[in-house]
């Protein structure tokens, strides 16, 4: 039996913008307090009655009189906030080819010349993968088509899409497929399979021209912005503009630019954008002196960004940023949600795979990335030489899941962002060669706190408009529905 | 319920009939109530007949006279009432709404400070009462069976049947169940009401507050806020329809953007989210001290509420509340709440361009009225 008049269940706190503390606990409930009232929380002097103190057990930070069932109230929120986890991987990325008419400056993948066919994923391999893939638990399935340019290969792509339909004539399982292209070289004939078969493009687009031009270069040397342009209108008539996205690449040639970037954007017709920082692998490792930023640019970049993408909306463009999006869910929403890339622990393998060109099975595109630069530590096995089991129930796949679960990692465990951020193993791992990693203060670190101090910066604000955005974004519909304005 | 007072004549006992206002075949008159203005000798075999004069005679069935014609047109057929020797006529079912409700029993394990219908032992009358209007029941009727109390989970394996009765009896009708949903705590109670496998019912359960202390204040009863927790859960665990429906009274008016919120956090699962204005009477009355508020001053509040639900995307209406006592914005989430038999409108009323989408008010609640009434300005 507890002295103290109340019980007070784990959070996590941060002084906030020197005007009073955010606590966080386990079931992603958010509070904003002042000082003096913290400190008669936690000296368990906060009077019953105050608004606080019922704030404070309505978001379940304080027990009620009944503390089984505010633990049990705590636990529904948790599994549900986990329940990303229940389907197992769902997001399968198939590499169709390394070849790839572009040599852009960023490069994650380190393509290949245009005319190096041994590089391609024969439809031999593309079929066991698809086999492979089909043995997932998970009810939806995603695969993704990359590279190199995976147009350059269509024949894998359609043999791919067939001998997956077919299969799921009797898995039924809810089946995607995407094309991850620069779509400069697509013609009609693949539009038409594309459109028939409901596949879905994403390209990418790093701003107007002189931007794009100077990151993602053609190998004959023309302007890969003006092919794109030609190829990006011609798509959006055939599928409709809804079934083409872009993602774009920050380079320390976007400093400064993104205003641009996002006007060239809606004016393109694309109905939001993603703004990635740059991944230090492949050609980007090597022109990471040229290309690369301090963290803290890129954070003033997504807060200029989000500012202006605001704006628009209010004023009547409707358009999304896909990363705030996602980050919002998490804090204002009671609702599951999977990131490969941010979650904990890690989507690598467990959310997502990716199958190399000769069929060879990695947690994520980076592992893969490391295995080009001589490291295969993060290989899971082969389809052809491996069972799925092996593949995704083996030691390099535990070892992820065991090593990204900020629960127990040092740093982040207590960080007051825990609850909606992730680990991201296979990046630690080349960064610091131990999939833990040194995460508080590392470039990953500064983004997302950078980025999470932003939104509850806004969210402490609590400017009506920009909330009627936000949540238009969060439950997919147009600000005015929201606003009711 | 709507009700008549006339004389009686050879009223024995009372009696439950549908009401028919033209002859009907002998074999049916027995369950039937016959409406005529004028008298007519040939009203053998009926239950009662209604009328303006007295029936006369040896043969003579029973019936209640000194009725106004008025009364006698707002009596239709398909209506189902209660005549009783007293000469009052109590219209238990009225075949024109889309809404008729059914009070099961009035015993209940809550004493609301602010319910209109003071909580009394039990009596099995009213269920058996239930069960004779059920049964003359217009097979087609497709509007809403509200089924209440008191509350009546309490009947357990009785309320099943009940509502196993309704759905057999009138299969297009939904079903509203209101319930403090306190038994559905009982996960067993919750999965035998589930394994009834009825589609069209809705569990319309009351939840006043976000926390324990001040939801159990408000129904006075110490434990209900946890058991009406698990109960949520264990309904959302089998699937079944769920509104939550939050009085708003002087105890919780301060805390509804909190109560807002705690319902979308713990239960995004319900279908609709509803904030009722006081009905001043029974124990609302009694306790008015301590309840009553009025609407206008918690306003801002209460948009607060609607818009967070309807920013997060969960469906969300105000009941009971005129619209000249809500803020601009929440005017598009009230609604014409009020059962017509004690719906009104007061004299300021007339002439309001809102009145033909305003809840107006409850005629049981006259006594205790906002200060704030008037006529829109003008419809946004």
């Amino acid at each position: 039996m507890s002295a103290q008049p109340y019980t007070i269940l784990p959070f996590w706190f941060k002084r906030y913008h020197g005007a009073g503390l955010l606590m966080v606990n386990e079931c992603g409930e958010y509070h904003f307090i002042d000082y003096a009232d913290f400190d008669a929380l936690i000296s368990y002097k906060l009077p019953a009655k105050s608004t606080n103190m019922l704030d404070l057990k309505s978001k379940h930070f304080v027990s009620g009189q009944d503390i089984d069932q505010t633990i049990e109230m705590t636990a529904t929120k948790h599994r549900t906030r986990k329940m990303f986890l229940n389907n197992f991987t769902s997001l399968h990325m198939m590499v169709i080819t390394l070849r790839c008419n572009h040599r852009c400056e960023y490069c994650q993948v380190s393509c290949e010349d245009q005319d190096a066919h041994k590089y391609d994923m024969s439809s031999a391999v593309a079929k066991k993968v698809v086999d492979c893939i089909f043995q997932s638990p998970a009810p939806a399935i995603k695969i993704e088509f990359q590279g190199g340019e995976p147009l350059l290969n269509w024949s894998a792509i359609t043999t791919t899409v067939e001998y997956a339909e077919t299969i799921n004539k009797t898995a039924g399982k809810y089946l995607e497929f995407v094309i991850c292209t620069n779509l400069t070289l697509i013609n009609s004939d693949q539009l038409d399979f594309i459109k028939s078969h409901g596949i879905s493009i994403s390209t990418s687009l790093d701003g107007p021209q002189g931007l794009h031009d100077s990151n993602r270069k053609l190998r004959i040397g023309e302007s890969s912005y003006l092919a794109f342009l030609d190829k990006l209108k011609m798509t959006q008539e055939v599928l409709g503009a809804d079934r083409v996205n872009a993602l774009m690449t920050f380079t320390s040639n976007s400093i400064g630019r993104v205003t641009d970037i996002i006007d060239e954007y809606v004016r393109l017709g694309f109905s939001g954008l993603f703004l990635r920082s740059i991944n230090p692998y492949g050609f980007a490792a090597k022109n990471v002196a040229s290309l690369g930023y301090p963290m803290s640019e890129f954070v003033s970049a997504y807060r200029e960004a989000l500012h202006y993408i605001v704006k628009l909306n209010l004023e009547g463009t409707r358009f999304i940023e896909y990363y705030t999006t996602l980050l919002l869910t998490r804090i204002l929403t009671p609702f599951p949600t999977g990131f490969v890339d941010l979650q904990s622990p890690s989507g690598a393998g467990i959310a997502g795979a990716i199958y190399d060109y000769n069929g060879d099975v990695y947690p994520a595109d980076e592992a893969r990335m490391l295995s080009r630069m001589g490291d295969s530590k993060f290989l899971m096995g082969n389809v052809f030489n491996n069972t799925y089991h092996d593949i995704f129930m083996g030691d390099i796949i535990q070892d992820l899941v065991k090593k990204s679960c900020l629960e127990i990692m040092p740093g982040c465990s207590s960080c007051v962002y825990r609850p909606y951020c992730g680990a991201d193993p296979v990046r630690n791992y080349l960064e610091y060669k131990d999939a833990v990693g040194k995460r508080p203060g590392s470039p990953s670190c500064i983004k997302h706190t950078g980025i999470f101090d932003l939104l509850f910066g806004q969210l402490r604000q609590n400017d009506q408009p920009t909330m009627d955005v936000f949540w238009a974004w969060i439950t997919n519909r147009e600000v005015g529905e929201v606003s009711l304005a | 319920m709507r009700r008549f007072q006339g004389i009686p004549h050879k009223m024995k006992s009372a009696r439950i009939g549908r009401v028919a206002t033209s002859k009907v075949p002998m074999l049916s008159r027995g369950q039937t109530v016959l409406v005529q203005e004028a008298s007519s000798p040939a009203g053998l075999g009926f239950a009662a007949i209604l009328g303006t004069d007295a029936i006369t005679g040896v043969f003579a069935p029973p019936s209640i006279s000194g009725l106004s014609a008025e009364d006698l047109r707002a009596l239709n057929a398909g209506d189902i009432v209660l005549v009783q020797p007293d000469g009052s006529i109590t219209v238990l079912w009225e075949a024109s709404l889309l809404n008729n409700a059914f009070l099961l029993s009035t015993a209940c394990n809550c004493r609301c400070m602010m319910c209109p219908q003071p909580p009394e032992t039990h009596s099995p009358h009213h269920l058996e009462m239930a069960q004779q209007v059920l049964r003359l029941v217009d097979p087609g009727f497709a509007g809403e069976i509200c089924v209440t109390g008191g509350e009546p989970t309490l009947l357990g394996e009785r309320l099943f049947q009940f509502l196993g009765q309704c759905t057999k009896i009138a299969p297009k009708a939904s079903i509203v169940l209101l319930t403090n949903g306190k038994r559905y705590a009982d996960f067993k109670f919750t999965k035998e009401m589930a394994q009834l496998g009825l589609q069209r019912i809705m569990h319309c359960v009351s939840l006043h507050a976000d926390v324990d202390e001040l939801h159990d204040q408000i129904v006075g009863s110490s434990g209900s806020f946890v058991k009406t927790q698990r109960g949520l859960h264990n309904l959302a665990k089998f699937r079944q329809r769920i509104e939550i429906r939050c009085v708003v009274s002087k105890l919780n008016a301060d805390r509804l953007p909190q109560i807002a919120w705690h319902i979308y956090r713990n239960y995004p699962f319900v279908e609709h989210v509803t904030f009722m204005a006081l009905e001043m009477t029974g124990l609302a009355i009694e306790n008015q001290i301590d309840v009553w508020i009025d609407p206008f001053d918690y306003q801002k509040l209460l948009e607060e509420a609607v818009r967070s639900l309807h920013r997060a995307h969960m469906r969300v209406s105000v009941y009971n509340h005129p619209l000249c006592l809500v803020s601009p914005w929440t005017r598009s989430f009230a609604r014409q709440s009020i059962s017509d038999w004690k719906n009104i409108y007061l004299q300021r009323c007339e002439g309001c361009p809102g009145k033909a989408s305003c809840c107006g008010f409850f005629s049981t609640s006259e006594s205790r009225l906002s200060e704030h009434i008037q006529p829109l300005k003008q419809m946004e």
